[in-house]
């Protein structure tokens, strides 16, 4: 649409940078309806609070999450015990305090899943912008072994390697970034493949422009908008993996805390302590949610935002 | 300043074709077997010289972006040759091929697809230097962005804005000025103005002509719209179904048009004038564009001619001297050259 | 004279976006007799789809609405008529040629049944006579062998044809006015000339009137009788084919006639519009074309021309119409 040339007459040269994403996401947030974007501030709000409590847990309680105290055995949400200390969310069959132990569980899960996501996505990303730009033969493999992926239950695979080369949490996170390097290439090839016969792609060859540079300057930045939502997605996706891992004890090893782990501890005792299991469960489901709701209302902002219509 | 009909005064062409050929294979099934091929261009002839402009004129789909595009070796070539400075284009390589992408430019018709949209029109434009590094010093290029800027007509603060924000025809100012950024001394202008708005177009069109004599620069200029083709072409070369059916000097080639698909092209276009329009004589043209993939046998144009005979069918035309600077491809032609 | 076959007062369409009001068709008045061809040209978001589809009342609302005006149809104002007797008018009455053929005919029925559903609709006819005169109209646009051809699918057939096929759809429940939105935009000279050949052949059989918007002035001055100039949003200069391609009156139809190359002469230059169309959102209170306008002076931009006579036929919105193209 042509719009009317506001008088810019400030001479200074701003900086040549593409505009980021996030100053799109802001612009669409202000220009739009409040309605539609409840969803996206919310769950950004959780993402975010969620980051910072695995970064700083230590800032929301002073207890000690490893803590035995046999003698406090499950007692209810609220309980105070005798040092005068309450614990909110009650205690586990180890005397333990559930509210620090989610807190601390929550590093973990960031810790993996985070960066189970941004080395998959660096690979993804990678495999897919080449195989889409490139084709042929690095093209048909990797589909094909996308394909395979996409069909054989992962968590088997996961499994057999944890127990073969064990799980500390390096050996975690790259049984996760596995897993999650797949969604980016598959979205990524298709992306590319799709901006590889644009003009502007054209142009660059025509000026004589390296492969590298095709790909990483031009194809690259335009394919962000949907990788970003896969990025919401996957986030959710490979936290959940981890917490699987931990539930069937090939992942983050005892005492350190994992919401995996908690629900797997917690579950003899459903009926009889119902909060050991509940509060994990729920900051499982609350932050998987919350990565799902980002990643659909990103996609809602990103396309019209990108085309440039206002 | 724009002196047209200057006939080639060095001898040696800058760009010259020799029986180029471009077929796109068909594929099918598992096992991507090649079942038949498009013959988009088959078998080109032509020599452009330094300075002048060319056109290129034909229907949709008669191989016009397929040759331009050949050319530039933006595809590989099925067959023939393509020498620019008296080097085969499509076996230079290293040093040489770096400065024929420097020499050879395009300039697209969509004028929105063909720019970057994350990108603003100062990189843009400046993008081509920062690929050939020169020059080097990021101040310098800057400058001469400006400059280009400048010289395609977008006022200075254009630089910072994106593709989006601009109307067609400075989206297609900004190709131009991207085209022009190396000063190359060709450019395939692959209908530039076909997108834009009347007004507009004419707008386009002269600033082409004008970058045209200050940068004495080679056109192939594209087009579907004969009277475009016309006004900016010092020579004309009518393409149907991958052929080049005539070539020759533009006047020349609307006053007395010897290949009868170029007669019926031109009959076609409606001139803006009631009083004329409403008098003149139609040459028919039955039927559609035959399919490239099984073009018709002998002459191309035999099934839709009206003058086709029985031999037309069966031999192929040459591409001949029928008059000073007009070449045509018909083997009636000579009946009415006179 | 006979009264018009439809007339048009004053027509105002709007879209309210949320970044403004876009006056898209701003107060045109037009009208059209029976057996006449009506041209409407004008650059590229001048209104003149919009002004269309307003007739038809196919405005897409919201955000369009059509605030004021009244649309004439053989004595009856449209814009008041209920749904269903739009309904009745649209085919029957006033049919619509669209730009883009593919997404104009439904990709997955038949040719057969796109074109005999409308007759069934609204002509007393049984199916075999339908497919009968389905066979004559694609006879009648040049397609031969139309029995063979009813049953192939919109992709089976090229541009050309499939812009046949709409013109036969337009045609087929005997229309007295068609609305062409540049019917042959996309398509090539050769396509153009033999598809308006059989449209000029067919509105003489039939005495259709056609209303045809464009932005071709050749097209124009070959099949148009009346002319109106658009120019955002607004009717600039109107009359007779000659009157306009011979005594231009407005500065923007001459800017337009002078930036067009032509066949038949010879120009060292062109001469085109310098800038771009006002934006419909944020129009200026003075002449809209005054910016672009050569002979701009003062009263221009203060106050907005309206349309004055300049001969029986032919009118014009410019403070300085009597100085404007006398010489030619
Ligand atoms: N990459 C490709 N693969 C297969 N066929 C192609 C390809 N590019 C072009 N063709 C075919 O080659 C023929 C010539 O196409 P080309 O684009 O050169 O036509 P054109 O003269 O430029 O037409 P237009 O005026 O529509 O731009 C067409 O039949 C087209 O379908
Ligand atoms: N749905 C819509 N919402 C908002 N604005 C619209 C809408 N449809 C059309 N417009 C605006 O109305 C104006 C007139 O549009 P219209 O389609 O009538 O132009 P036109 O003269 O037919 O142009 P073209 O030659 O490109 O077809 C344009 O400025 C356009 O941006
Ligand atoms: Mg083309
Ligand atoms: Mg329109």
């Amino acid at each position: 649409m042509i719009t009317k040339e506001t008088k810019n007459t400030t001479g200074e040269f701003k900086s040549l940078s593409p505009p980021s994403l996030l100053t799109r996401v802001i612009n669409s947030f202000i220009k739009g309806k409040i309605s539609g974007n409840i969803a996206f501030v919310v769950s950004l709000l959780v993402i975010f609070g969620f980051i910072l409590v695995a970064v700083a847990p230590q800032w929301f309680t002073m207890h000690d999450p490893t803590l035995n105290t046999l003698t406090d055995r499950h007692q209810e949400p609220g309980y105070i015990d005798k040092n005068g200390n309450s614990h909110f969310m009650g205690t586990d069959h180890l005397g333990r305090d559930v509210w620090s132990r989610l807190l601390w569980g929550a590093r973990a899960s960031l810790i993996v899943g985070g960066a189970g996501l941004l080395i998959g996505g660096t690979v993804g990303i990678f495999v897919g912008l080449l195989a889409g730009y490139r084709g042929g033969w690095f093209d048909r493999i990797a589909m094909r072994v996308v394909d395979a992926y996409l069909s054989f239950p992962y968590i088997l695979i996961a499994i057999v390697w944890a127990a073969l080369i064990g799980t500390d949490v390096a050996n975690l996170i790259i049984i996760v970034a596995v897993r999650g390097w797949v969604e980016f290439a598959r979205v990524t090839r298709g992306q590319a493949l799709a901006i590889r016969e644009r003009e502007y792609i054209t142009a660059i060859r025509a000026l004589g422009g390296s492969d590298i540079r095709i790909i990483l300057r031009h194809i690259l930045p335009n394919t962000m908008a949907p990788i970003l939502v896969v990025a919401g997605f996957q986030l959710g996706r490979l936290i959940l993996l981890e917490a699987t891992l931990s539930f069937l004890t090939i992942g983050i090893r005892p005492p350190t805390p994992a919401w995996g782990s908690m629900l797997a501890d917690a579950r003899p005792y459903l009926s009889k302590a119902w909060w050991t299991v509940l509060y994990p469960g729920l900051a499982l489901s609350l932050i998987v949610m919350a990565a799902n709701f980002l990643g659909d209302s990103l996609r809602d902002k990103m396309d019209p935002a990108l085309r440039g219509k206002e | 300043m724009t002196t047209k009909k200057q006939p080639p005064t060095n001898k040696t062409p800058l760009l010259e074709l020799r029986r180029v050929k471009k077929h796109f294979p068909v594929k099918r099934g598992l096992l991507n077997k090649t079942v038949a091929s498009v013959k988009a261009v088959d078998g080109v002839d032509l020599a452009v010289y330094g300075g002048e402009t060319v056109g290129l004129v034909g229907e949709s789909g008669c191989g016009k972006s397929t040759l331009g595009r050949t050319l530039l070796r933006l595809h590989p070539i099925t067959d023939g040759e393509v020498s620019f400075n008296q080097m085969d284009v499509h076996s230079i390589k290293g040093k040489d091929l770096k400065q024929f992408r420097r020499d050879a430019q395009l300039i697209f018709q969509d004028p929105y697809a063909s720019l970057n949209p994350r990108m603003t029109v100062g990189s843009i434009i400046e993008e081509p230097m920062v690929i050939h590094n020169d020059p080097a010093n990021k101040k310098e290029r800057q400058e001469w962005t400006a400059e280009l800027v400048k010289l395609v007509g977008l006022p200075e603060y254009m630089r910072h804005r994106y593709p989006h924000e601009l109307s067609g025809g400075q989206r297609q100012r900004v190709g131009v000025a991207r085209a022009i950024a190396l000063k190359p001394s060709l450019i395939v202008c692959d209908e530039p103005v076909s997108a834009l708005d009347v007004s507009i177009q004419a707008q386009v069109l002269n600033l082409l002509e004008d970058l045209k004599s200050e940068f004495n620069l080679t056109y192939i200029f594209i087009a579907h719209d004969l009277a475009v083709v016309k006004h900016i072409s010092d020579r004309v070369a009518v393409m149907y179904l991958g052929h080049i059916v005539e070539l020759a000097n533009s006047e020349d080639l609307y006053n007395k048009p010897l290949h009868p698909y170029t007669q019926a092209l031109l009959s076609a276009v409606p001139i803006p004038d009631p009083v004329l329009e409403r008098t003149r004589n139609r040459t028919a043209m039955e039927g559609e564009l035959p399919t490239p993939l099984n073009p018709p046998s002998g002459c191309v144009f035999h099934t839709r001619c009206p003058m086709a005979i029985d031999e037309c069918k069966v031999q192929v035309p040459e591409l001949k001297d029928m008059a000073a600077d007009h070449k045509v491809a018909c083997i009636r032609a000579h009946e009415w050259a006179k | 004279m006979q009264p018009p076959l439809l007339q048009i007062e004053d027509l105002k369409t709007y879209f309210y976006t949320s970044n403004g009001v876009v006056k898209a068709v701003d107060g045109i008045s037009y009208s059209v007799h029976e057996g006449e061809t009506v041209a409407i040209v004008g650059e590229s978001g001048c209104g003149k789809s919009v002004s269309a589809l307003s007739v038809m009342r196919l405005v897409p609302s919201p955000p369009g609405k059509t605030v004021n005006g009244k649309v004439i149809y053989q004595g009856n104002d449209i814009l008041k008529a209920s749904d269903s007797e739009m309904r009745k008018i649209r085919g029957k009455q006033i049919a619509m040629v669209f730009q883009d053929p593919m997404t104009s005919l439904n990709p997955v029925l038949t040719i057969k049944y796109q074109l005999v559903e409308p007759m069934k609709l609204h002509l007393n006819l049984t199916e075999a006579q339908c497919v009968d005169r389905a066979v004559e109209l694609l006879d009648l646009v040049g397609i031969s062998d139309g029995r063979k051809r009813l049953d192939d699918y919109p992709h089976q057939f090229s541009g050309g044809m499939r812009q046949r096929v709409m013109i036969a759809m337009a045609l087929s429940c005997d229309p007295k006015l068609i609305i062409a939105d540049e019917p042959t935009t996309n398509l090539d000279v050769t396509i153009q000339a033999q598809i308006l050949e059989v449209m000029e052949k067919v509105i003489e059989e039939t005495k259709t009137a056609m209303v045809i918007i464009t932005h071709n002035l050749g097209v124009v001055a070959r099949y148009a009788d009346t002319v109106n100039i658009m120019y955002a949003g607004k009717i600039v200069e109107s009359g007779t084919c000659e009157e306009i391609f011979k005594n231009v009156r407005h500065p923007y139809t001459e800017g337009l006639l002078q930036s067009v190359p032509r066949l038949d002469a010879r120009a060292e230059r062109l001469q085109p519009i310098p800038g771009l169309p006002p934006d419909l959102r944020n129009l200026p209170p003075g002449c809209r074309f005054a910016d672009r306008c050569k002979y701009v002076h003062a009263k221009c931009t203060e106050a907005m021309p309206e349309l004055e006579t300049v001969s029986d036929s032919h009118v014009s919105a410019c403070w300085i119409k009597d100085t404007i193209g006398v010489k030619s």
